[in-house]
């Protein structure tokens, strides 16, 4: 429907409906405009997706461990940003990256203005949403992780496989539907943050 | 208002119904698509071309309205009224109070120019013994294209051509934007970087002077009452009367129906004829909302001319004009180009020929026609 509704000058709010052939097409693909944004909505998306997955997988791993208390407890703090109303979320981060009173400037010792000046506006916007969408990948790949069968991490160990060489061919492998679903979801997601 | 009304028409019932306002714009129209629509609705010149279709005329005489209202003209159709204003929102300067006394400025140092005002601002400016801004005498950030859009009729350049087009890239426009850079770049009387909303920095005692819309005036009461602050109107580039001080936005009054049952269009067209003539209702209407009266009898009202920000405007309120319902392309294009300007880097013409470009082609999808020409002084632009 808005494949065909793109051929149109469309209006439901006044009844408008009027065949204009491609002229939104020609309008949007001449636009300088349009190209940028997606130059930057296919950096923003490549950026949160790669740090969605790899800050995900490290927590992820962290909390598989024998070694970590209170599993259930992280597992509800990392979740807490992904179910809080992005309203709050952004009403929240917009005094932090406050140019005077903000927090991280207190932190850094730095007077940027993180939202309005061009070489920082991207970085600001990347970190609010990966802290606010980390989570998701964390309690996702713990559950790959559960799943995953513990005859073949005994056999490797039998096998003398170290550490890292379980995670890279055993752990990596096994764990690789749930990235694809990550990933891909993640990419739905991010590509419909339009960017200008 | 309703009560007013049912109590001399208890034959008479209305069902009121509220609604969030994002939501209200889009839900109002679906409705008036149908056969169970509300009689009569309120309505913003800003979604003029969403509503206009639906609406029936004013069945009172062209000549009886513009007897008692300003701007009636301007939303003339082909002989007809859908809607006009009750009251007219223009841009003002606010100044914080207590900041002006402490710079040492009287009443007398109230600034007629432009030049006078960037003399004012830097007065009004303190750093600390690093060079760092503690506060900015004046700040437009986060918003300035609701005042640029409009000073450049200070300059006798109307904001449309002839054939409807946008005009961001001329000399007049050119002018204003590269005075607002002069005052943060040159006289140091603000910064970019100095908070990211001047009205929310001026209600936080951040900024001496701010430049805004009539409902800020009610906003600053509310969210920041002990920010004591008073009004001038907006300077001008001589002491001469320019070609218009600013552009204004008419509140507007009532929709009515026109898929509506005959009778309930016939109590909406009272309802119209009641609000219009009942002073005290109009003159509510104008306090709640800061707004000018557009009727002629309320223009000396007392109560009406001590909110500063309205009485500052008396004097010469035949001097604003009404570009017409603005597709909302034209502030939105207007901001990328300042922002571009003030944040990018970008060089003042590039970015306003480019704003301009990209506005024309969402324009010429519209069906806006400006009415520029109906300003009362039209004659005078350049």
């Amino acid at each position: 429907m808005a494949f065909v509704g793109s051929f149109h000058l469309w209006n439901p709010l006044k009844g408008q409906y009027r065949f204009t052939g491609l002229q939104n097409w020609r309008m949007v693909f001449r636009s300088s405009l349009f190209w940028q944004s997606m130059g930057n909505t296919a950096l923003f998306a490549a950026v949160a997706v790669a740090a969605r997955l790899v800050i995900g997988m490290a927590l992820a791993l962290a909390l598989h461990t024998r070694l970590i208390r209170r599993q259930s407890l992280y597992r509800t703090l990392y979740y807490l940003p992904t179910i809080t109303p992005m309203v709050a979320v952004a009403f929240v981060w917009k005094f932090m990256y406050d140019p005077q009173f903000g927090l991280i400037n207190q932190v850094l010792g730095t007077k940027i203005n993180w939202l309005f000046d061009a070489r920082y506006a991207m970085s600001a916007i990347l970190l609010l949403t990966i802290w606010k969408d980390f989570g998701y990948a964390v309690v996702i790949l713990l559950g790959g992780l559960y799943s995953l069968p513990a005859d073949c991490y005994e056999a490797a160990e039998m096998d003398g496989a170290s550490a890292i060489q379980r995670f890279a061919f055993l752990t990596l492998p096994l764990l690789k539907p749930t990235m694809v679903f990550i990933v891909i979801t993640s990419l739905i997601s991010y590509f419909q943050t339009y960017i200008p | 208002m309703v009560d007013e009304y049912t109590a001399i028409h208890p034959n008479v019932k209305i069902t009121l119904v509220e609604n969030p306002y994002e939501d209200y714009w889009t839900k109002l129209p679906l409705a008036l698509q149908g056969t169970d629509g509300p009689a009569i609705f309120n309505v913003h010149n800003s979604y003029h071309e969403n509503l206009i279709s639906y609406l029936a005329p004013y069945d009172i005489p062209l000549e009886d309205l513009e007897a008692d209202f300003v701007g009636v003209s301007a939303h003339e159709i082909d002989g007809n009224v859908y809607y006009t204003d009750y009251g007219m929102m223009t841009a003002t300067m606010y100044y914080n109070k207590a900041m002006w006394d402490a710079a040492g400025l009287t009443e007398a140092d109230i600034p007629k120019t432009w030049d006078q005002f960037r003399e004012v601002a830097k007065k009004l400016t303190i750093r600390d013994e690093n060079g760092e801004l503690v506060q900015a005498g004046f700040s437009f950030n986060g918003g300035a294209q609701g005042d640029v859009l409009g000073m450049q009729y200070q300059y006798g350049q109307n904001l449309f051509t002839e054939d409807n087009k946008v005009t961001f890239n001329n000399e007049a426009i050119r002018t204003v934007v590269n005075r607002m850079k002069d005052i943060y770049e040159v006289d140091g009387s603000g910064d970019y970087n100095f908070g990211n909303n001047s009205g929310d920095n001026f209600g936080q005692g951040m900024v001496a002077m701010y430049l805004g819309w009539g409902f800020m005036h009610n906003l600053f009461k509310s969210l920041w009452p002990e920010t004591d602050f008073g009004s001038f109107e907006i300077p001008t580039p001589t002491e001469d009367v320019p070609y218009a001080y600013h552009r204004y936005n008419g509140e507007s009054t009532f929709g009515i129906n026109k898929n509506a049952p005959a009778d309930q269009q016939a109590v909406a067209q009272d309802i119209v004829r009641f609000f219009l003539a009942n002073d005290a209702l109009q003159k509510e209407f104008c306090l709640a909302n800061s707004v000018f009266p557009a009727k002629r009898s309320l223009a000396q009202d007392e109560d009406i001319l001590s909110v500063s920000s309205i009485a500052v405007l008396a004097e010469h309120i035949d001097r604003y004009i009404w570009p017409g319902p603005m597709p909302s392309a034209v502030e939105n294009n207007m901001k990328i180009a300042l922002e571009n300007i003030f944040y990018n880097g970008e060089d003042v013409e590039t970015a306003l020929q480019n704003a301009e470009d990209l506005c024309n082609e969402e324009l010429a999808m519209s069906e806006f026609v400006s009415v520029e020409p109906q300003y009362q002084y039209a004659d005078e632009a350049k």
